[in-house]
């Protein structure tokens, strides 16, 4: 089993945190591997910005993703630049469709979340967005481990912010409970 | 199976964990990208195990304050990447010199010059062996992991005191950037080094006679053992004046690792150790090359990718033995080819080309490349 996953956003939005908590997890599932590389310089600084994560029962050797089984796109730009890496018949892609309008309908599994416009709606902060949309994806990404996931975010966040974080994260995963895609969890290789 | 613990963490964060377990308390530096992580959290964490960081006005500064905590007994080191490696040179050849054991991490990015802050890159290759003036020599490891992060820091440490000398960790930016799982073995499952001192009356002491492996045993400033430490050509006992001692101590500092390369030097092969393709590779390309073994197994293509993992001295004979009766070679690396001219060096066959698959820019190759450069250029 080998899983790429690509986040991918504006420079801001707190992507880069989000493959480094998908990767802290993993500490908690000893039979998988994990590698996270990240798009670094400006990029991340208010540029499209991304992080790669790698999951594996395997060890991993390519640190990077070069066929995704999961893209998270968080910005139209971002998805203007990176949508030619998905696969157009395999790779599931997840969007935030606040600041995103569509995905082409050449792309066959997709999955839309209003990320941004719930975090603004329900906690009046787009801060937290993306980990509203963690909490949407990790069945997808990770099924069944929505507890440590909760735990590292927990412990990712500042301590003032993290009831609003764990109140996005639930609100999150309580929208991917209502409203998951047809075929899920996402295939994996 | 060793005892310890598994935490995610960066390639440059698994160098300072290996650092302080080896009993680094000093570090000298300057921030650069993309090494600034390991300042960061040296200044965070020394502290905190009564060691000192310190950062100084600029490279050559750091490491030369880096060689005086040394003398001053400690264990200690730097990192910085290419342009402050530049400014270090000077002092890299001060360490060897005064045979001041300490571990240079070089994280390299995209050259000459200020060149790529952020991309990755292998053009220091010959850099961290050539650097400095003179004859000399010294020790340098390839890491491709963040375990290799952490592994070689040990090992770093361990053969600076066991030999005195510096011993530079070349790293690149995807190595010390990856966040990924990294055993930490309790420290009693490790074997640390720890120099030689004199235990000799004060005035029998000479102060760069060797011992039988030819290290010189190594006082610590200020506990009375004469310590005449300077730069210059000198006679064993420190001074200068003896023309016919200088030039055996020369011959020494390079003989004292040369002569004993077996206790060190390493070269692993991954897949089809018998096939006649070989890809050969350093550093973070080791990785995307292992993928394009795996992948081509699948497409029923036989492949071997050695991995130099110590690239100074070049280990000539490991990697003749590891390429035996390969065919067709490619060398796959960072630069505009470097090793190749090592590889070129060692595999003396005519009827064998050393081909080269290069990459710069801050590009990291695609195992899916490695393939079809073989196909395309067959």
């Amino acid at each position: 089993m080998r899983k790429e996953i690509i986040f991918t956003g504006f420079g801001g939005q707190g992507i880069i945190l989000m493959g480094v908590i998908i990767a802290r997890m993993m500490e908690h599932f000893p039979d998988l591997q994990v590698t996270q590389a990240q798009s670094y310089g400006p990029a991340s600084r208010g540029g499209a910005c991304r992080t790669d994560v790698v999951i594996s029962d395997q060890q991993i050797n390519y640190p990077k993703s070069s066929r995704p089984d999961v893209m998270i796109f968080m910005s139209e730009e971002a998805r203007k630049r990176l949508l030619s890496e998905a696969d157009p018949e395999k790779t599931l892609v997840i969007y935030d469709n606040t600041l995103i309008k569509e995905i082409p309908t050449a792309y066959k599994k997709t999955f839309a979340v209003p990320a941004t416009g719930e975090a603004e709606k329900e906690f009046k902060n787009r801060m937290v967005a993306n980990i509203y949309m963690l909490g949407a994806t990790i069945e997808l990404i990770n099924p069944g481990s929505f507890d440590v996931l909760k735990k590292i975010v927990a412990s990712s966040v500042p301590k003032k912010f993290e009831e609003l974080n764990i109140k996005a994260l639930e609100a999150g995963y309580e929208y991917y409970r209502t409203h998951k895609p047809a075929e899920s969890p996402a295939a994996s290789r | 199976m060793k005892k310890g613990r598994i935490k995610v963490m960066l390639g440059n964060e698994a160098c300072v964990e290996a650092a302080l377990l080896a009993g680094c308390r000093f570090y000298g530096g300057y921030p650069i990208t993309p090494a600034t992580e390991i300042l960061e959290i040296m200044s965070r964490r020394l502290p905190l195990v009564d060691g000192l960081c310190l950062q100084m006005e600029d490279e050559i500064a750091a490491l030369v304050a880096v060689v005086g905590a040394s003398w001053g007994g400690t264990k200690a080191m730097t990192a910085t990447s290419g342009p402050g490696f530049c400014l270090m040179q000077e002092a890299i050849g001060l360490a060897v010199a005064v045979e001041a054991p300490c571990v240079i991490v070089n994280v390299q990015r995209g050259g000459p010059a200020s060149g790529q802050s952020t991309s990755t890159a292998q053009g220091d290759f010959y850099q961290a062996r050539y650097g400095s003036n003179g004859d000399y020599s010294l020790i340098v490891l390839c890491p491709s992991t963040a375990q290799e992060m952490f592994d070689h820091t040990i090992k770093a440490f361990n053969l600076s005191e066991r030999f005195r000398i510096p011993v530079i960790i070349l790293s690149d930016e995807v190595v010390g950037h990856i966040r990924e799982k990294v055993f930490i073995p309790d420290a009693d499952q490790l074997t640390f080094v720890e120099r030689k001192v004199p235990t000799v009356p004060m005035e029998e002491f000479v102060i760069f006679k060797p011992e039988e492996n030819g290290v010189p045993l190594m006082p610590t400033f200020n506990t009375g053992y004469k310590s005449p430490v300077i730069s210059q050509a000198k006679s064993l006992n420190g001074n200068r004046g003896n023309a016919k001692e200088a030039v055996e101590n020369i011959r020494r500092i390079v003989s004292k690792i040369e002569d004993h390369m077996d206790e060190f030097a390493e070269v692993q092969v991954y897949g089809d150790e018998k096939a006649e393709t070989a890809f050969v590779t350093f550093g973070s390309v080791c990785r995307a090359a292992r993928s394009a073994v795996d992948m081509g197994k699948e497409k029923g293509l036989a492949i071997r990718s050695v991995e130099v993992k110590t690239v100074w001295p070049f280990p000539d004979h490991l990697v003749r033995r590891a390429l035996a009766g390969a065919k067709r070679i490619v060398v796959a690396e960072m630069n505009l080819g470097m090793l190749q001219r090592e590889i070129e060096r060692v595999i003396r066959q005519p009827e064998i080309k050393i081909e080269l698959f290069s990459k710069i820019g801050g590009i990291y190759p695609q195992p899916q490349e490695f393939l079809r450069f073989l196909e395309e250029k067959r």
